[in-house]
C-alpha cells in the first residue's frame, strides 16, 4: 500500500463527509414544517396529549409556562 | 418568423433558466407563490432577472473552465442572425455554429438549466438558513400563514416588541413545539362555534394566497353550551362517553359547573375547517425544549465564548483557504510557499488536523443544555483521534 495515498484518501473521504453533514444540517434547519417532530411524538402519546392540553389551559389562566407542567411533558 | 427565432433564443437562454430558478426558489410551504396559473407575460417578466443572472454566472464559470473557446463578438453575430433571419445573409459564425457547435450548445443549455434549478433551491434555503426572510421584509415570502402558524412571526421586528407586552413568555429564538389554536367558525345558519386543537397543516387559496382555504387540526375539541342532557359532573381530568351523543366530554380541573362552554372531544383523527367560515383564530405557541434550559450562568457564558472563538478561528481559516489561490502573498513568503507546495487534498488534511486540535478545547453540552468539559466522554476520544491523525501525517512525511 502506498502510504502517500493515505492522506489523499482520508482527505477525499472527510471532504464528502463534511459536505454530507453540512447538507443534512442545512436541509434539516430549513424545513418548513408547521408541527415539530417532538410535537408529533407528544400527540402520539395519549397521556402526554392530555397533560399537554391541561398545561395549555393552565397557561391560559396564569400566562406563565413555568407555572404549568410543560417541563415534565417535553 | 424573425420574432419567433429571436424569441426562441431568448426563451431558451433566459426565460427557461429564470422559470426554473423561480420554480425551485419557492420550495415547501412557499411553493404556492409559484404556480402555473400565472399569466404568461407576468411569468416571463419575473423570470428575466434571475435568468440573466444565471446565464452570466454559468457563462463566466464555463468560459473560465475552458468549456468553450468562443469570442463574445461571435455570440453576438449568431444572436443577430437569429433575430434578423430574413433581412440579412447568414453570418459565417452562424454557419459554423450549426456545423460544429449545436451539440455543445445543447449541453451548455442543460448545464444552465441544472444550475438554475440548483441555485434556486440553494439560494432559497440559504435565505431561510440565515433567517433573512425574518430579519428583512424584502426577502419575506408571501405566505404569511406559514410564519403565523409556525410561530416565526414572533421573531419579526414588529412582533418582538409585542412579545414583551403579551403574556406569552417565549424567549428569543425560541423554537415552537406546537401551535394550539382556538378557532371561531360561523356556519351557514349564522351560528358561531368554537373549535380548538393543534395546527397540523393548512391550505391556501389558489387564486389569492393571502387567504386561508382550509385549516387542519389535530386532537380537536369543540365548545358547546352546557345543558342537562349532555353535561356530567365530573372530577378532575376525567373523561367518559355520553349516552345520548357519541362525544366525550372532558372535564378539565377547575372547570366549574356553571362555565359558559363545555369542551367536547370530536371523534376522529383530523378536523378540517373551511377557511371561508373562519371568523378569527387565537393562537398559543407552545415552547419546545429550549424553555427547559436553565438560564446560562457565568461559567456557561465563558464556555460559550470559547466555543464561538474556536468556531471563528476555524471559519477564518476556511475563508483564507478559499481565497488562497487568488491572492499573491509575495514570493518566498510562508503563505505563498504553503500555497504552491501543497496539493488540494493536503490542504484539506491540514484543515482536519487543525480542527481536530482545536476540537479538544471545545466544551460539550450536557442533557440540561449546559456547557461543560467532560474528559472521558468528549475530550479523550478527540485526543485519541488527534494522535491517530498525527501518526498518519508523520508516516506520510517520512515516506
Amino acid at each position: 500500500m502506498n502510504l502517500k495515498k493515505l492522506p489523499s484518501i482520508l482527505g477525499v473521504f472527510a471532504f464528502f463527509l463534511i459536505i454530507k453533514h453540512f447538507f443534512c444540517v442545512f436541509f434539516k434547519r430549513t424545513e418548513t414544517n408547521i408541527i415539530s417532530d417532538e410535537g408529533i411524538k407528544i400527540l402520539e402519546n395519549p397521556d402526554k396529549k392530555q397533560d399537554l392540553r391541561k398545561a395549555v389551559d393552565e397557561y391560559h389562566r396564569t400566562g406563565d409556562w413555568s407555572k404549568t407542567s410543560l417541563k415534565k411533558i417535553i | 418568423m424573425n420574432l419567433t427565432f429571436g424569441f426562441i433564443a431568448l426563451f431558451i437562454s433566459i426565460i427557461i433558466p429564470g422559470i426554473l430558478f423561480r420554480r425551485y426558489y419557492y420550495y415547501g410551504e412557499f411553493s404556492k407563490q409559484f404556480h402555473t396559473k400565472d399569466p404568461v407575460l407576468h411569468s416571463i417578466f419575473l423570470s428575466i432577472i434571475p435568468g440573466v443572472c444565471v446565464q452570466i454566472i454559468v457563462f463566466y464559470i464555463l468560459s473560465e473552465m475552458n468549456f468553450f473557446d468562443i469570442e463574445n463578438i461571435k455570440i453576438f453575430n449568431i444572436y443577430k442572425d437569429f433575430s434578423f433571419l430574413e433581412s440579412k445573409e447568414i453570418n459565417s459564425d452562424t454557419v459554423k455554429f450549426f456545423q460544429d457547435g449545436l451539440g455543445k450548445f445543447i449541453l451548455y443549455s442543460i448545464i444552465v438549466f441544472l444550475f438554475a434549478s440548483l441555485s434556486g433551491i440553494l439560494s432559497s434555503k440559504l435565505l431561510r438558513f440565515l433567517k433573512l426572510d425574518i430579519k428583512f421584509k424584502i426577502f419575506r415570502f408571501k405566505n404569511q400563514w406559514y410564519y403565523i402558524f409556525s410561530g416565526e412571526v414572533l421573531d419579526f421586528e414588529k412582533f418582538r416588541i409585542a412579545k414583551n407586552v403579551q403574556f406569552n413568555e417565549l424567549p428569543e429564538n425560541q423554537n415552537v413545539l406546537l401551535t394550539y389554536a382556538d378557532v371561531l367558525v360561523s356556519n351557514n345558519q349564522g351560528n358561531r362555534e368554537l373549535y380548538s386543537g393543534y395546527v397540523v397543516d393548512y391550505d391556501l387559496n389558489q387564486d389569492d394566497i393571502s387567504k386561508l382555504e382550509k385549516l387542519y387540526l389535530l386532537d380537536a375539541f369543540r365548545y358547546k353550551k352546557p345543558n342537562s342532557s349532555n353535561y356530567f359532573e365530573a372530577n378532575d381530568k376525567t373523561s367518559f362517553s355520553s349516552t345520548s351523543e357519541s362525544f366525550r366530554i372532558i372535564q378539565i380541573s377547575n372547570e366549574s359547573y356553571n362555565s359558559s362552554r363545555l369542551r367536547v372531544s370530536i371523534p376522529g383523527d383530523l378536523l378540517v375547517l373551511a377557511g371561508e367560515n373562519i371568523q378569527n383564530i387565537n393562537l398559543t405557541y407552545i415552547p419546545s425544549k429550549k424553555m427547559a434550559e436553565i438560564k446560562s450562568n457565568k461559567k456557561d457564558r465563558t464556555l460559550k465564548k470559547v466555543l464561538y472563538s474556536i468556531f471563528l478561528i476555524n471559519s477564518i481559516l476556511i475563508i483564507l483557504h478559499l481565497i488562497l489561490p487568488f491572492i499573491n502573498y509575495g514570493e518566498y513568503s510562508f503563505i505563498d510557499n504553503y500555497k504552491l507546495n501543497t496539493t488540494f487534498l493536503e490542504k484539506i488534511v491540514f484543515l482536519i488536523y487543525f480542527y481536530q486540535f482545536t476540537a479538544i478545547g471545545i466544551p460539550s453540552k450536557d442533557e440540561l443544555g449546559n456547557y461543560s468539559y467532560n474528559f472521558k466522554k468528549s475530550m479523550l476520544p478527540r485526543i485519541v483521534v488527534f494522535i491517530l491523525i498525527t501518526i498518519s501525517v508523520y508516516v506520510y512525511y517520512i515516506n
